[in-house]
């Protein structure tokens, strides 16, 4: 591993060209039980999973259970994960906010449809501040972009279910739209997403 | 890209990948998974879109005893085996 920190370019080539094959064999390395393995993955995935859990779940102590029980499920299951389904960011950012979700939903303090905090939640430019120094941070200016560029609905949309964590029943609620006015804002919303995405990254 | 997918499966598939679909609606969702290839594709790249929304997150570091309370974790869980 060291030869590949010796000069920032090394570093620059290894993020473009072989950053998904290093993930997939530390996975591998996680399912044969080397803990180091686990700990390369924390230092390369902790810092966004432990942002989506406080994202989602709006507290500090909570956010690091949810990133704990996630990585551990991870440990657990590495033996699983199949390459061909996915990189490992998705397998991991999954596994994060599918447990930050239920965190939520199982939280007694959640008041009926209306999304903690939705008075202080920060406007976009704040909530999508992402410093220089965080590694990904170019595909992360991407993202930030591309939701910059949805219609104002869709990315309501999108914000409401997978930030804060609502059912699309709970967004129709909470917004006074019929429900099936979210679903397909839902998904035009994503499908466009995704196709601005790619246009970013080429 | 969705030809041969009926718009309310891509879009219940969609919901599904954003984690915001109901109890019942997260069982219909799964069965359609396994039971065809073209409808696993799709729910993963959806997916991958959805856990792209992740990286926009206003960035904060963990708290640094986090790093070791995992591998802790992690060696008894293994060390159980």
């Amino acid at each position: 591993m060291q030869c590949w920190s010796s000069t920032p370019n090394e570093w620059a080539r290894v993020e473009t060209n072989v950053a998904p094959e290093i993930e997939r064999a530390l996975v591998a390395r996680c399912a044969a039980g080397d803990e180091l393995a686990l700990g390369q993955l924390y230092d390369r995935f902790g810092r966004q999973a432990y942002a989506l859990a406080r994202r989602v779940t709006r507290d500090d102590g909570l956010a690091a259970d949810v990133v704990q029980e996630a990585f551990l499920a991870a440990w657990r299951n590495a033996v699983t994960y199949d390459a061909d389904r996915g990189k490992v960011a998705t397998w991991l950012l999954t596994l994060v906010h599918r447990r930050a979700v239920d965190t939520v939903r199982r939280s007694a303090s959640r008041p009926g449809v209306t999304p903690r905090g939705m008075d202080a939640l920060p406007e976009p430019a704040a909530e999508f501040d992402v410093p220089d120094h965080v590694v990904g941070r170019d595909e992360a200016a991407r993202v930030r972009v591309a939701l910059a560029t949805l219609p104002e609905a869709q990315r309501t949309v999108l914000e409401l279910a997978y930030l804060d964590g609502l059912t699309q029943s709970e967004i129709a609620e909470h917004l006074g739209e019929p429900l099936g006015t979210v679903k397909s804002r839902t998904h035009v919303g994503l499908q466009r997403l995704r196709d601005i995405l790619e246009g970013l990254a080429q | 890209v969705n030809a041969g997918i009926p718009e309310h499966v891509a879009a219940l598939l969609s919901a599904h990948a954003l984690g915001a679909l109901e109890p019942d609606e997260i069982d219909e969702a799964e069965r359609l998974i396994e039971s065809s290839d073209e409808l696993r594709r799709h729910f993963e790249t959806a997916l991958e879109t959805a856990a792209a929304i992740a990286l926009a997150t206003a960035d904060v570091a963990p708290p640094p005893e986090l790093r070791e309370r995992i591998l802790d974790a992690a060696r008894r869980a293994r060390d159980e085996h």
